[in-house]
């Protein structure tokens, strides 16, 4: 059951992508970067209602939900948004690695 | 609500309350969408209501401008064939800018209640037709979601008045009342 359960949501994400995919052609150019994040957080949300999460997951999809919707009325704060993240992100990988070592 | 006033302050409204639609208040939002103005009172218009969640889960995944998780989502569609007998070629045209109107009939009556409501058309309309039964002839055009708000929407920014009309003859800007003023 579980794992139908988890098809049945990465079907749906993966519909999202591919609906997305063929919407950015007649959209404005900004969407498309707004997409990719809308699908991270919809991962997070697939991953959340799986028990696959993690804290650190809820927090990054506080972070873009933050400043997501900027998208529509404030580019350079969108992409200062996405650098934010980005940064983040990385930090995150490189620490880690570092636990790991 | 006062008129003037719904217009001034309806939202495009994306995240939604818990609280399910009540099916009388739905029956309304769909009555109002229906007295719509339409060319040659044609109504070419079919709205097709899911407020089941599975359903509403299925048309978000294909529909990359719906967010939140909203109670009722309304697929404002044209009938082609419908639009088409009537009106011949052109009636796809009038259908469309018809079900528009609709749909923006049904945006002010679900703020008059008290909901909030978004108008998407980021949507895939074949992958809609296809999760909701729709015949090929009943295309979707606009998607409303619309739930109890859960927070208050902002009041988005507007390009002032004078930029946007004109009196008279294009780039005229001055008003009516304006006209002859000091001269």
């Amino acid at each position: 059951m579980k794992h139908d359960e988890a098809v049945r949501r990465i079907h749906m994400l993966l519909c999202f992508m591919a609906s997305s995919a063929r919407g950015l052609f007649g959209e404005p150019r900004v969407y498309g970067p707004f997409r990719l994040l809308d699908a991270m957080t919809r991962l997070i949300d697939a991953l959340e209602e799986l028990d696959l999460d993690d804290p650190y997951f809820h927090e990054v999809r506080d972070q873009i939900d933050r400043f997501k919707f900027k998208v529509m009325e404030d580019e350079a704060a969108f992409i200062e948004g996405i650098d934010a993240l980005v940064k983040g992100l990385a930090s995150r990988l490189r620490e880690n690695r570092e636990a790991r070592e | 609500m006062e008129l003037f006033e719904a217009i001034l302050s309806r939202r495009s409204v994306r995240r939604y309350a818990p609280d399910p639609i009540p099916p009388e208040v739905a029956g309304r939002l769909l009555e109002a969408a229906t007295w719509a103005p339409s060319g040659g009172n044609i109504q070419p218009w079919q709205f097709v209501v899911t407020s089941d969640p599975g359903q509403i889960e299925e048309l978000k995944s294909v529909s990359p401008g719906m967010f939140g998780r909203p109670r009722l989502v309304v697929a404002c569609c044209v009938d082609r064939r419908r639009a088409e007998e009537r009106s011949g070629p052109g009636g796809l045209h009038i259908a469309t800018l018809d079900v528009a109107m609709a749909t923006q009939n049904l945006l002010l009556a679900a703020h008059g209640l008290g909901l909030g409501a978004c108008a998407i058309l980021s949507f895939h309309p074949a992958a809609v037709q296809e999760l909701l039964g729709c015949p090929g002839w009943v295309v979707p055009t606009l998607l409303v979601a619309a739930g109890y708000p859960e927070a208050e929407t902002p009041r988005p920014s507007r390009r002032p008045l004078e930029e946007v009309t004109h009196h008279g003859a294009w780039g005229r800007r001055e008003t009516p009342g304006e006209r002859g003023a000091g001269s």
